[in-house]
């Protein structure tokens, strides 16, 4: 098989992505209170502008739908998920700073965790740097070598 | 029902090593089988667990996600002389090994990593010398497509250029580690990548996809995408994946192995494969482990090659020290990989008293999962700045060290953990030394160093001392003048075996703070020649 055969074969199963984005999107009207306030919680600490909510949507589409990331938080921590979403106003998104001092011990733990997994995922970490997306094939190669805007 | 399969050459394991000296054999005409236990993975697989990954939100989705026990064979470690040191493997098993989610690493051995034990009585020497090896270095580097730049002060002598030129140094390279490695007195200098920069036996150059584990332009080198296309449509080649080799059985005298008793991992169907010529290239954990279950056949009692005791001894490895900074500043963007390195500490060090170490770094915003750093370091007066931990990120930045070990390990079957197919998994005892702990406690004394001449402000502690093993598992089957120094003789040939060789890391006296693979691919190249004149 020839190299633009198989590049084309890769490509053609990639340009599918947004499909799955709209397959997690559509699972939200089945979210259970935990799931709702967790999201909300997620928009809150996240680094998406309200300019940006599509995307911060669709971003909290696919945490909740992921097991592995949201088995972290549900459903044992429910409830203190619930109390430390109150905290925050409906709509919050990518607040500035949270004083932790006023915060349970759990809400605070489970705040702190939640940042830190945020900000880990190499989605997030490349939004935040003003990164094209990350196996987005940039082709012109000088970009890297540029001081930064 | 059993099926059978004759050939000329049976080599179990497709990964680099094995791809790579299918091709040559091939190439003379002969019969050649190349089994491998995992599956041929397609670009739409590739493809979809690129996207997958995305979709989960699983940056550590790899190629043996969805396998099955019988496809990634399981392991044990335990700790070692009251050691908390608990090895585990970052292998991958299918067409293309542990070289499907490479980052292509294309550095070479430095001529003391030969002969450590002459010169400074830690770990052993190779049968080989520095100036014997270098040539097939070379070829190697040629066959990958290794794109590189003569500018490393350290490297030993090599005889001829890279196949193309380096990459570009990145910004965060030219304009921040590497005037900081400069202020310390230390050169960067580039970093040899098996990534091309521009097109390369029908290879596209790199597109800076900054995805490099399933590279969607297809430049970085892998074996399916490079050498198992050149097998297909060769009527004298059979490329079996999902076949896995139990056992290698020898004749009644014990000098010449048979036959490969294998079993479809889809079905358990048994296949034997009757050969000339057998090479095990099953890396460096399950190529001892073959070995040794294959104990028994033709007065074999303790595994084959194992008359000295030394299959499974001296296993090695290396650690992976890091630490992150925060810049202060833009640590620029990247290819998605480190575009220079330093071997200065494989070099400026005595070597009797302390290991060496190779080093590089880049923005930590493309490899390393930095939310904890960030988070801790945003965090102030009671006050988690949740602005300030998405402004730390861009500034972010991660030094990592790849560091030799004395190879002290021991890999023997663990008969209280079987596999899939009742067999025992390899057990590893990995144990560091004094010696092995000096270049990452010098890596942490050097750590704010060089967080200051880069002028950073916050520095995290040093990842912990037994931390990062598990990517180049080497040293248990080594080649050795002698049976009881090794289990292969410097032609990679068995000791006691006519017909049996090995390739893979697992035939390494010692490795030096280089990654493996340019070295096994110039093992592999040299097999390969070695072959076609004991078959001429």
């Amino acid at each position: 098989m020839s190299y633009e055969l198989r590049r084309r074969e890769f490509i053609q199963v990639l340009v599918s992505l947004p499909l799955g984005y709209a397959a997690a999107a559509c699972a939200v009207e089945r979210r259970t209170p935990g799931q709702t306030a967790l999201g909300k919680l997620v928009l809150a600490v996240g680094p998406w502008p309200a300019e940006d909510g599509a995307r911060a949507d669709e971003f909290v589409g696919r945490f909740l739908a992921a097991d592995h990331v949201v088995g972290l938080y549900l459903p044992e921590s429910s409830s203190t998920i619930l109390s430390l979403a109150r905290r925050f106003a409906d709509g919050a998104m990518a607040v500035g700073e949270v004083d932790l001092g006023p915060l349970p011990d759990g809400e605070r733990e489970l705040l702190v965790q939640l940042t830190q997994q945020i900000y880990s995922l190499v989605e997030v970490r490349f939004y935040v740097s003003s990164e094209p997306r990350w196996g987005e094939c940039l082709g012109e190669r000088t970009r890297y070598v540029q001081p930064p805007a | 029902m059993t099926q059978e399969i004759t050939a000329d050459y049976c080599i179990a394991g497709a990964g680099p090593a094995g791809a790579v000296l299918a091709t040559k054999l091939a190439a003379t005409g002969k019969r050649v089988v190349l089994v491998d236990q995992g599956p041929h993975y397609s670009e739409a697989d590739r493809s979809a667990k690129l996207r997958r990954g995305v979709d989960t939100l699983n940056d550590y989705a790899d190629y043996n996600d969805d396998e099955s026990s019988a496809t990634v064979t399981p392991y044990s470690s335990a700790p070692a002389e009251g050691q908390v040191v608990d090895w585990m493997a970052w292998r991958q098993f299918g067409i293309g090994g542990t070289a499907l989610h490479f980052e292509a690493i294309m550095g070479r051995p430095i001529a003391d990593d030969l002969r450590m034990r002459a010169l400074y009585g830690v770990g052993r020497d190779w049968p080989i010398r520095y100036s014997e090896l270098e040539p097939w270095l070379l070829r190697a580097e040629q066959e990958v497509g290794v794109a590189g730049n003569d500018d490393n002060p350290y490297a030993s002598p090599r005889s001829g250029p890279f196949p193309m030129q380096g990459h570009a140094f990145s910004y965060f390279d030219r304009e921040i580690f590497g005037p900081a490695m400069q202020r310390l007195g230390i050169t960067a200098h580039t970093c040899p990548r098996g990534i091309p920069t521009e097109p390369y036996r029908g290879r596209s150059e790199c597109l800076a996809c900054r995805a490099c584990k399933f590279c969607p332009s297809g430049a970085r080198y892998s074996p399916d995408r490079v050498h198992i296309p050149m097998l297909e449509g060769r009527d004298n080649v059979t490329v079996l994946p999902g076949v896995s080799v139990r056992r290698l059985e020898t004749n009644a005298a014990g000098d010449r192995v048979t036959v490969a008793h294998a079993l479809r991992v889809e079905d358990r169907s048994e296949l034997v494969i009757r050969a000339q010529n057998f090479v095990v290239a099953l890396g460096g954990v399950e190529t001892p482990r073959l070995l040794l279950l294959s104990a028994g056949s033709g007065g074999h009692g303790g595994g084959l090659g194992n008359m000295g005791g030394q299959v499974g001894q001296h296993f090695s490895d290396h650690v992976h020290p890091y630490f992150t900074v925060d810049l202060g500043r833009h640590a620029g963007s990247r290819l998605g990989f480190e575009t220079v390195a330093t071997d200065h500490f494989r070099v400026n060090v005595n070597r009797r008293e302390e290991n060496t170490f190779w080093m590089l770094a880049s923005p930590a915003m493309d490899w390393f999962p930095v939310g904890v750093e960030a988070s801790t370091w945003a965090t102030q007066n009671g006050t988690l700045s949740l602005a300030g931990v998405r402004e730390s990120i861009p500034r972010m930045a991660t030094v990592s060290g790849m560091v030799e070990l004395g190879g002290n390990g021991v890999l023997e079957l663990d008969p209280d953990k079987l596999d899939a197919f009742g067999s025992p998994v390899a057990k590893v005892r990995m144990t560091l030394t004094d010696w092995d702990r000096r270049a990452q406690a010098r890596m942490g004394e050097l750590a704010p160093q060089i967080a200051e001449a880069m002028g950073a402000a916050n520095v995290s502690e040093i990842s912990p001392p037994e931390g990062g093993l598990g990517y180049h598992p080497s040293g248990a089957t080594a080649m050795a003048a002698l049976p009881d120094a090794g289990v292969c003789d410097p032609d990679l040939k068995v000791f006691g075996l006519d017909n049996l060789h090995l390739v893979s890391n697992s035939v390494f006296p010692h490795m030096g703070a280089n990654p493996p693979t340019l070295t096994i691919i110039a093992l592999a190249l040299r097999l390969a020649e070695h072959l076609e004149g004991r078959a001429s």
